[in-house]
């Protein structure tokens, strides 16, 4: 087991390397450089400002430094914000938005399987329909329209809580940002439960299990909910990237300080370095996730174990 | 005569049809698909009221029946209900362009490595796990910086970053049918690789890619409205869903249904999607329930 994480840990480096290299040279070859938007910037104090973020010189020379820098953790200033380091950047705003997306996850996990298990217990009854026509909705309504609608209700009309901003970072301004995130979700995995509970119901190991006199909530717990919960580890994993985009969205939305904000901005500004930072963080992330998820799925089942 | 005919209707085709025309909720969702097709093509050209007819003296007016702004109107006065019919065009557009793009390069992709397999095969998937450990939205929000704010482009974008599922559903499927006999005797008659994939490998791994088209096509609507709200994506004096959204949500507490326009027809149009997709699936794949 071990060996097989540090395999993959390995593969990992490369990967990295390779989205590295493709995405500082898609940034670079973007028309339109970081001091292009002040419209009347004097050409020397132009020069002079490419030349502080050594944006002077050529495309390959930039690559060398950059890679120098990334090595002892530098990702450089940013162009956007001056005066503060991608670094910093990213550390103010990678707690909001792990705090945002981790909830949101643990809430899309906890009601999504819930529903799920409920919906196929009760298969093809009202329940069931009612829980899976609120999943269906909830897939079809993306962040972005959840998102007014939650603040218009409970913002606006209600004045139970703030419409955005983060405010002391307390509770009150990031449960509408925690729902709209985690809706989609919850309903992707109420599916996707359920699906799975239906398969297994009628596996031959569960009538076995039913036939040698096994009490049935024994049977529930110990074999069918172990296996239906692998599609959903699957679920998860990936959608950890689910999340960080969501997230880009739910931030803009209700104006929360997290990096998904700053990459949108990054991004519209030709902030390379912030963009590049953020990218990086994410497909760390993302391997790592992707690992985790492996792991898991050889722990819950033993045929998927990796000799 | 008779014999023949009750032979013929249960080929696999047929049945397929059957299933999926059984299935009430994935009959309704084409339905309504069709229906917002037609609006879309129809509406533009018809409705008493101009894309760009803007109008100060009306403007956030809530929806009437009296003077033909049915969904209201923008806080330019221009009638929500041909620019939410127009967004159709361009949201629908991307849908199925991008998803056609996707098709195009995925399907091609996963045959190739599932064919011939081997480091070719190695290769080819390596660069798919890559990309996966892209999270989509960014690497289309660098590709629309990159190529600019030109629609074509958005389309060309989002397909050229939505294919990678596409590639292993094919892949896989490729290489379960590789060893079949059809593909032997294809093979022993000295069939020209390319023909054999286009003729015997692509039609047979076809079941899976239609179904899993249907559903990337909400999927690439979303794409595009969330790049859209962002304001990343299409631009005035272009519309579409997800730039009405963006243009209503600021209004919401004052004019509620500038939002609630677009963001009610998005909604039919992803469960209906939605539900076609997952009728195909059971009409295609019966025991995948």
């Amino acid at each position: 087991m071990g060996g097989y994480i540090l395999k993959r840990l390995l593969i990992g480096v490369p990967t990295l390397f390779i989205i590295i290299t493709a995405s500082f040279f898609l940034m670079r070859s973007a028309p339109g450089g970081p001091f292009d938007a002040e419209v009347d910037l004097d050409p020397a104090v132009k020069a002079n400002l490419e030349a502080t973020y050594g944006l002077d010189l050529p495309v390959s020379g930039q690559y060398v430094r950059f890679l120098g820098a990334l090595s002892h953790f530098d990702f450089g200033p940013s162009t956007t914000y001056p005066d503060r380091s991608v670094g910093e950047l990213i550390s103010d705003g990678l707690p909001v938005t792990l705090r945002l997306g981790l909830t949101a996850k643990a809430l899309a996990a906890a009601l999504g399987m819930t529903a799920g298990i409920v919906a196929a217990r009760n298969r093809n009854g009202p329940i069931d329909a009612a829980v899976m026509g609120a999943a269906s909705l909830g897939i079809a309504l993306p962040n972005f329209v959840v998102a007014p609608a939650l603040t218009l209700v409970f913002g606006v009309y209600l004045h139970l809580l703030p419409v955005a901003g983060w405010g002391d970072g307390s509770a009150r301004y990031w449960i509408l940002p925690v729902i709209a995130l985690a809706l989609p979700q919850i309903a992707a995995i109420a599916r996707i439960m359920r699906g799975a509970m239906l398969e297994i119901l009628s596996a031959d190991y569960v009538r076995t299990a039913r036939a040698k006199g096994m009490p049935e909530n024994r049977v529930l717990w110990r074999h069918v909910m172990r296996a239906a919960f692998l599609p959903v580890m699957t679920y998860l994993g990936p959608a950890a990237a689910a999340v960080v985009t969501g997230s880009v969205i739910v931030e803009q939305l209700f104006g929360l300080p997290g990096i998904g904000r700053f990459f949108v901005q990054g991004a519209m500004n030709r902030d390379y370095s912030l963009v590049m930072g953020i990218v990086i963080l994410y497909a760390t992330v993302l391997i790592l996730l992707n690992l985790l998820v492996d792991i898991a799925y050889g722990w819950l089942d033993p045929r998927a174990r990796v000799k | 005569m008779s014999a023949s005919s009750q032979t013929v209707p249960f080929t696999a085709r047929r049945q397929a049809l059957a299933r999926f025309a059984a299935n009430r909720s994935a009959v309704v969702g084409l339905g309504l698909l069709a229906l917002i097709a037609l609006l879309a093509i129809l509406i533009p050209i018809l409705w008493p009221h101009g894309l760009e007819e803007a109008g100060l003296e009306h403007a956030s007016q809530p929806p009437s029946l009296t003077d033909f702004h049915w969904f209201g109107t923008d806080a330019n006065g221009r009638d929500l209900f041909v620019r939410v019919f127009y967004g159709a065009r361009i949201s629908l557009a991307i849908g199925l362009i991008a998803t056609a793009i996707a098709l195009a390069i995925g399907v091609v992709w996963g045959a190739v490595a599932g064919w011939f397999g081997g480091l070719t095969d190695l290769l080819m998937m390596r660069f798919v796990d890559v990309l996966y450990a892209v999270p989509l939205l960014f690497l289309v929000i660098v590709l629309v910086t990159v190529l600019g704010n030109n629609v074509f482009l958005i389309f060309a974008a989002i397909g050229a970053v939505e294919w990678l599922t596409m590639a292993r559903i094919v892949r896989g499927q490729t290489i379960a049918i590789r060893n079949r006999e059809y593909i032997d005797s294809a093979r022993a008659v000295d069939l020209p690789t390319p023909r054999i994939l286009s003729r015997y490998v692509i039609p047979n791994v076809i079941g899976p890619v239609i179904v899993y088209s249907t559903l990337l096509i909400p999927v690439n609507i979303i794409v595009e409205s969330s790049l859209s709200f962002l304001g990343l994506g299409v631009q005035e004096p272009l519309t579409s869903w997800g730039l009405l959204i963006n243009q209503g949500a600021p209004q919401l507490d004052s004019a509620p249904w500038i939002l609630a326009a677009p963001a009610t027809l998005l909604a039919i149009t992803m469960l209906a999607f939605n539900a076609v997709g997952d009728g195909l699936r059971d009409a295609l794949d019966p025991q995948g329930r």
